[in-house]
């Protein structure tokens, strides 16, 4: 008797539904939720254009080493340059240390270590160095 | 009292007052957070699907700028300075020829497209795109072997302008300097720049494309 009772009342207590305050927890919970979700969709955002942006920089700053040696002298010594895209860029050619007794020194050739420090408009930065060969500077 | 159930709608406990439904202000309470929750989680869906579309966009933007990059780049690195082909005494445009609006040069290209061997490429600016044409580099007499390889695909849309320009010695005893053109020279200029100026509608930008071309 007693155990026909005790389940017939836990069915009429949830048949009942939800109260306010069990709502206002699942609401509160969904939105936790949702801000979580969509704030990696807004950081995945970001991270692309950031991609981008960075993209951007390498392959102007390909372009600027590239004309080392040509329209761009290689001596020791700084060039600068800001583009139009807001571009800065600052290019630093010095000699590398020579190794001892290697046989290239004897060359008259000489190894330049060129160091390319280029910023966006954005303040983000990107350095590139290489190595090139080129004629000894007296 | 025990196992009577006695129906008073007056007793808040009884069946009857529960199942008498909700209140005026529980209903109101209700459709509020109902309709706080669609406007929120909708907002959301929008946003979620407007980043979505704009990191699509942005993507091909510069997949779109990488690729010609890398394409330009690397056929230019390899530009063939002298060809032969078979004992057939070939008439041949010359190997390399640019303007400011077209460049037209030899190089290999990909094995994995097509044939291999040497194809004549033209990349030049047509109808607000930059345009690439590739067709086989073949003697007369084979030319027919070689119809259908040749063709033609669009580098970069929505171009203003665009403007190439070439670095080097014409004859062996120049000064070398940037010219706006590069025509019937004896020797290939040193570096090929191209600049490329987009839509302003567009949120594309051009990084400064200069290739070296390897001296012999």
């Amino acid at each position: 008797m007693t155990g026909a009772r005790g389940k017939s009342k836990t069915r009429a207590k949830w048949a009942h539904g939800f109260t306010l305050i069990e709502v206002l927890i699942a609401f509160t919970i969904l939105s936790l939720a949702l801000s979580a979700l969509f704030g990696a969709f807004s950081s995945g955002l970001s991270a692309s254009l950031r991609a981008g942006d960075i993209s951007h920089l390498t392959l102007s700053g390909r372009s600027i080493i590239s004309q080392v040696g040509a329209s761009i002298d290689l001596v020791p010594g700084e060039t600068r340059g800001e583009w139009d895209d807001g571009l800065n860029w600052a290019l630093t050619v010095e000699e590398a240390q020579p190794l001892e007794q290697a046989p290239i020194s004897r060359l008259a050739v000489a190894a330049y270590r060129v160091e390319l420090t280029i910023e966006g408009d954005e303040g983000q930065t990107l350095r590139l160095s290489t190595l090139k060969l080129g004629a000894v500077s007296q | 009292m025990s196992g009577v159930v006695k129906p008073d709608i007056g007793d808040p406990q009884s069946p009857r007052r529960r199942e008498a439904g909700m209140t005026l202000v529980e209903m109101l309470v209700t459709l509020t957070l109902i309709g706080i929750m669609s406007v929120a989680l909708l907002g959301s869906l929008r946003f979620g699907a407007r980043a979505w579309e704009a990191s699509n966009l942005n993507s091909d933007v510069n997949d779109e700028i990488l690729l010609t990059h890398n394409f330009l780049r690397r056929q230019l690195e390899q530009v063939i300075f002298e060809v032969e082909i078979g004992d057939v005494d070939v008439e041949l445009e010359p190997l390399f020829e640019g303007t400011r609006q077209s460049i037209s040069f030899t190089a290999p290209w990909l094995g994995a497209i097509g044939q291999g061997g040497l194809y004549r490429f033209q990349v030049s600016y047509r109808d607000d795109a930059v345009v690439l044409t590739w067709r086989p580099l073949e003697a007369e007499s084979q030319r027919s072997e070689s119809e259908g390889l040749g063709g033609e695909r669009v580098l970069l849309e929505d171009v203003e302008s665009v403007e190439f320009e070439y670095f080097g010695t014409g004859e062996f005893d120049d000064t070398p300097e940037w010219r706006t053109a590069w025509e019937e020279e004896e020797l290939f200029p040193e570096l090929v720049k191209l600049e490329v100026e987009f839509a302003s509608d567009t949120r594309k930008r051009w990084p400064l494309l200069v290739v070296p071309i390897p001296s012999i």
